[in-house]
């Protein structure tokens, strides 16, 4: 029996189980970092940032945008577990595991590292990338035993004319400092070879109090980007987020850009409340949510919509979960004084 | 700025081994899939069963068994997700039904040096009537280029798989997995021409391989025509030495006013079938067998054969044996009395030990897979089992003069030192070709035996 469904018509970005990314300021300081560090002929780069910011996300845009890149560059993702031994074994199978090849029981180390490397070879054949990317998610959890085995890899692939180039994601708040992080530093021939630009990636910045400039305020531009960059359902007919979701107030002239300063208000407020310092960097995350909510779930649902006020604005912030992340950063590093 | 669609960054197409993208190696054969996966993902031999569900024993030829155990070879194509026909099924490079195993007889791992370099390998490279890489022009080959030592095929600890015992390397892993195959396109588009073309083929022609074969390599490379557009480029050199000898008989037109009675004939030599100890020979063939022996007998050294032997090989013939024969001073030879054709009243009868079994077995099936479907009078099927009769006799007279020196080199030594009549064996590799409802050829190709059956 065949079962027969109508054709569906085409879904909006934003209501579909995963939303798009919006490439933001962050994400822009993130590439001109790591262009430096590939043009300079670095062997790698440390990515800093706070859980929920966006870093891999942002490491995803840089992945599928290739505008900033000096040359090609193909992209690998890995995520490293906790391993009782950190051996060449258990890194290799990693990253074959993540690469979706079949696991062999018995295979040593070395096999695995050289199948590893042949796997990178053959992905970046058809484009002719010299340049590899290995993007290693959670590297705060690496011992001197994976900085060895990074060597290794960048060993191989250097014999294969091929340039490997580590992006090395750090969790501030997680599973690093006191004398583990001491522990967990590489040895110096590590660091020279991997480690000599680090980039500290934030939430999206509000810039100047009062600036509401789209160069200062990583905040204003990324509204921005929904009143005016999402076209849907195609670039003819097609009209940006805003206007799908509050359509006659977007014709009357209402951005969301117009209300930046009232978002900031309702921020600081609630994080004055919460005895939180009033400014800070709004992760990637709860932004995204905290938008979808204003535009998804206030404006489209209200055909009279003509903008947001202070409640609506709080509400979509608490349901974004804003202020459980940010209470939950402090309360992991409650006195951040060795950093 | 602009939006990022959430796709998935590295997606690897589903493959789960490296190089295990088989769409750009076309024809890929499962040995040549398995090969380049093992070597490209470093696969030891004691991994085998993890990876591929095979278990690795000690003395296999892969190559072989990969292409003709079933169990092995299906196991390895579902680990690798290996579906085209043409990589599955040996029995499609096939220009012939019939004779499946051909390729098992004599087998021998045949590899392009350009294309394994690269990690291909095609059972069109393993049919011995290619001789050289249609789309490299290399000759193809069994041994390593370098020191002609043999290639490792099996997992072997020791040794490198498609290295050559002396560890020079016939594989390149860099060039396999960072470069595409060279030759994607022409391959694709010869292997494409050459499995329509053995397909059209099949639909005609059928192979009786001889029972038991020795050899096939050789008779098979002589037997199968390539055609012109198929065979310039993958001719080999021509100085090759072939042992195999080639007959092709073709169907003519019938001459009018002639008494044919072949049905008859035919009849006589389906005795051929029953364990009759004599074989009564139509008349049609039976002057050409008296030829045979009249004419051995006349070649044989002084004093081999008694008066009383010699006149029974002339027995009832116009000619007579040479004047310089001398007659051996022994007692007759009941063994050596059988061997002439006797005359039995009007017919001449040859004792069936005389013959070689192998070929008269070959004769038998032939007639066996081909009487009974034309009916004369139709002047066309009358000229198909004209055919038949005629290959039937060329086979039978050469299975007679091969029985015979067998029979005669017990007692005349001297024959094993005489270039033309020592004492051989060879097998029949008989191709019949239909073409609509009548014989259209049948090509004998005469092997040498490369060890008794
Ligand atoms: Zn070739
Ligand atoms: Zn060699």
């Amino acid at each position: 029996m065949a079962i027969w469904a109508p054709p569906a018509p085409p879904i909006h970005p934003m209501l579909r189980p995963r939303r798009p990314i919006i490439v933001t300021g962050p994400i822009n300081r993130m590439g001109a970092a790591c262009a430096t560090a590939l043009e300079r002929g670095d062997r790698g780069i440390p990515i800093h940032g706070n859980g929920r910011d966006g870093k891999t996300w942002g490491v995803e845009c840089l992945a599928m945008n290739a505008s900033w890149q000096p040359f090609p560059v193909a992209f690998f993702f890995m995520d490293y577990g906790k391993p009782e031994k950190a051996t060449e074994n258990y890194f290799s199978a990693t990253f074959l595991e993540t690469a979706g090849m079949r696991t062999i029981r018995h295979a040593t180390g070395a096999e695995s590292m050289m199948r590893a490397c042949n796997l990178l070879m053959e992905r970046t054949r058809d484009l002719c990338q010299e340049a590899i990317a290995v993007v290693i998610n959670e590297a705060n959890r690496f011992t001197s035993f994976e900085h060895d085995h990074l060597v290794t890899l960048d060993n191989l692939l250097e014999r294969r004319k091929k340039r490997a180039f580590f992006i090395l994601i750090y969790q501030n708040d997680a599973e690093w400092g006191g004398q583990q992080a001491i522990d967990h530093r590489p040895p110096t021939q590590v660091t020279g070879r991997f480690y000599s630009m680090a980039h500290q990636f934030t939430g999206l910045l509000w810039g100047n109090a009062n600036a509401i400039d789209f160069q200062g305020c990583d905040v204003t531009m990324a509204f921005n980007e929904y009143d005016e960059g999402v076209i849907f359902p195609d670039d003819e007919t097609g009209v940006p987020c805003t206007a799908y979701f509050a359509r006659n107030a977007y014709m009357n002239g209402y951005r969301l850009t117009s209300q930046v300063g009232l978002f900031r208000e309702v921020v600081e407020d609630l994080r004055v409340k919460n005895h939180l310092p009033a400014i800070a960097p709004f992760p990637m995350q709860s932004f995204e949510r905290f938008v979808y909510f204003l535009l998804v779930r206030i404006a489209g649902e209200d055909p009279n919509f003509r903008q947001f006020n202070r409640e609506q604005a709080l509400k979509a912030l608490l349901w974004a979960g804003y202020i459980e992340l940010e209470l939950s950063k402090h309360a992991v590093v409650p006195d951040d004084t060795h950093r | 700025m602009r939006w990022c669609p959430m796709t998935h960054i590295a997606d690897f197409g589903g493959a789960r081994f490296v190089g295990a993208d088989f769409s750009s190696l076309p024809g890929i054969s499962v040995f040549g899939a398995f090969s380049r996966v093992v070597r490209l993902n470093h696969i030891s031999h004691k991994s085998y069963f993890s990876a591929f569900g095979i278990r690795n024993r000690g003395n296999d030829d892969l190559s072989l068994r990969l292409t003709f155990s079933e169990a092995s070879r299906s196991k390895v194509a579902e680990a690798l997700s290996l579906k085209s026909a043409a990589t599955l099924d040996a029995a499609l490079w096939l220009p012939f039904r019939g004779g499946s195993n051909i390729l098992e007889t004599s087998w021998a791992f045949r590899y392009c040096p350009a294309c394994l370099r690269q990690g291909f390998h095609t059972l069109l490279h393993q049919l011995p009537w290619v001789r050289r890489c249609p789309w490299h022009r290399m000759r193809l080959l069994t041994k390593c280029a370098v020191c002609d030592s043999s290639l490792t095929l099996r997992g072997d600890p020791g040794h490198q798989l498609l290295a050559c015992r002396n560890g020079h390397d016939i594989f390149s892993e860099m060039v396999s997995c960072a470069y595409p195959f060279d030759q994607a396109e022409s391959a694709a588009a010869f292997i494409d021409r050459y499995l329509t073309w053995a397909e059209k083929e099949r639909a005609y022609t059928l192979l009786i391989p001889p029972e038991g074969a020795t050899t096939s390599f050789d008779a098979m490379r002589n037997a199968v025509v390539l055609p012109q557009a198929l065979r310039d480029s993958c001719r080999g050199p021509e100085w090759i030495l072939s042992t195999s000898h080639t007959r092709t008989l073709k169907r003519q037109a019938m001459r009018a006013n002639t008494v044919h009675d072949l049905p008859s004939a035919l009849a006589k030599l389906t005795s051929l079938r029953d364990e009759v100890a004599g074989l009564e020979l139509p008349p049609q063939i039976s002057p050409g067998f008296l030829n045979i022996g009249c004419q051995l007998a006349n070649r044989l050294p002084p004093e081999s054969l008694t008066d009383a032997e010699m006149s029974l090989f002339f027995h009832g013939l116009a000619c007579q044996p040479n004047r310089t024969f001398k007659p051996a001073r022994r007692s007759p030879l009941a063994e050596i009395r059988f061997l002439p054709p006797l005359l039995i009243g009007q017919t001449r009868v040859i004792h069936r030990s005389t013959l070689s079994k192998t070929a008269s077995r070959s004769a038998e099936q032939l007639l066996a897979v081909i009487v009974g479907q034309f009916m004369p009078p139709d002047p066309q099927a009358e000229a198909s089992l004209q055919l038949l009769l005629r290959a039937l006799a060329s086979i039978l007279k050469r299975a007679y003069a091969e029985g015979m020196r067998i029979v005669l080199s017990r007692y005349i030594p001297a024959l094993f030192d005489s270039k033309r009549d020592r004492p051989r064996l060879t097998e029949p590799w008989i191709l019949v070709r239909k073409e609509g409802h009548q014989l259209d050829r049948i090509k004998i190709v005469w092997a040498k035996r490369s060890r008794l059956p």
